[in-house]
């Protein structure tokens, strides 16, 4: 890539800038799967020949699954999804046929370490939150449960495993939930910060 | 958030006790600049520079301990790598600013929320469903 007059990202060593007056590439490798995008579609062509004849690979068109997001791209901007994923992880688990419910956690609940509690198979627990947590790519509504639950992993307890259950009857009824990129739109960064301090009563940390 | 759509998030545990809200609120503020530094690096290699990038807080407790640095009984002890933000605040590469709890759309990731509130923030981040919107 670099003697074909690319550069490295710098933070991300495995996106690919190539710049051409007015025109720029972008290529993004991930393990054997590459993305690229362009403002000339000459470069994008010419990008393809040079890769065709050093490697053997196919060539899928527009990108509309990449690593197991599927990416829909409209006129008006793209949207992101994992709703393929989402419905194996409820067969996986047997909650296919589970009933909605409309939040992910109750307000009431409030998890610790639950020392009498039963104690429940660990590497089901496990497998079960390995599956949330990359589910948690496309879904950030479930990111603050599962990374509850996901601190339990040591010593699950019943109690653990039912906030778990619950966040599957929460993607049973919202499987299609996705994220929203839209077009045309100014680029400012704005960053978020908040912490919950009095709800981490026992531990005292936020 | 870049704009209006949600681009990078986490939720974590912090890795050390906090004595008061403002410390735990002055530590994730913290935390969230080095996430924000990170973009904004990436950013500027598709050619976007940003400076003065707002950090939205809802504590103004914590935005005064970085806007004036005063030591008393209470903040004395904070460590110095928690400093971070303050420094980048100085050179100018963010500002923190205060945002209501209400709009606050990190409130999402800290704690369990009730059924209004929580399609609100979806909404706000850009997170929908075509086939059953959510209200």
């Amino acid at each position: 890539m670099l003697s074909q007059g690319y550069n490295h990202g710098t933070s991300n060593r495995t996106l690919f800038i190539k710049k051409k007056r007015e025109d720029i590439i972008f290529v993004q490798v991930s393990v054997d799967d590459i993305i690229f995008g362009s403002t000339n579609e000459v470069m994008c062509e010419a990008f393809v020949e040079a890769m065709k004849s050093k490697f053997e690979m196919s060539m899928l068109g527009e990108m509309n699954y990449f690593l197991g997001l599927q990416v829909k791209q409209l006129k008006d901007g793209i949207f992101i999804n994992q709703a393929k994923y989402c419905k194996e992880l409820l067969m996986k688990f047997q909650m296919d046929k589970c009933k909605a419910i409309n939040t992910p956690i109750s307000i009431s609940c409030q998890l610790d370490q639950d020392h009498v509690g039963k104690s429940v198979d660990q590497s089901k627990y496990r497998r079960l939150i390995g599956s949330l947590l990359y589910l948690i790519t496309s879904r950030p509504d479930i990111m603050f449960v599962v990374c509850l639950c996901a601190r339990y992993q040591s010593d699950p307890k019943e109690s653990h495993y039912n906030a778990a259950k619950r966040i599957m009857k929460y993607l049973q009824g919202t499987k299609d939930v996705r994220l929203w990129y839209p077009n045309n739109v100014s680029l400012n960064l704005t960053g978020f910060s908040d912490s919950n301090f009095a709800g981490a009563r026992l531990i005292g940390k936020a | 958030m870049l704009e209006s759509s949600l681009i990078s998030s986490h939720c974590k545990k912090q890795a050390c006790v906090a004595l008061s809200t403002v410390e735990a609120e002055y530590i994730e503020a913290g935390s969230c600049c080095a996430q924000i530094l990170w973009l904004r690096q990436q950013l500027s290699d598709f050619g976007i520079l940003l400076s003065k990038i707002p950090i939205n807080c809802d504590n103004t407790s914590a935005i005064n301990l970085f806007k004036n640095p005063v030591m008393h009984s209470r903040t004395k002890h904070i460590e110095i790598r928690h400093h971070f933000l303050r420094e980048h605040i100085t050179n100018g590469t963010c500002d923190i600013k205060f945002i209501s709890t209400e709009f606050q759309l990190a409130n999402l990731f800290t704690k369990p929320l009730a059924k209004d509130r929580f399609y609100f923030l979806l909404n706000e981040l850009g997170i929908i469903s075509l086939n059953c919107p959510l209200q």
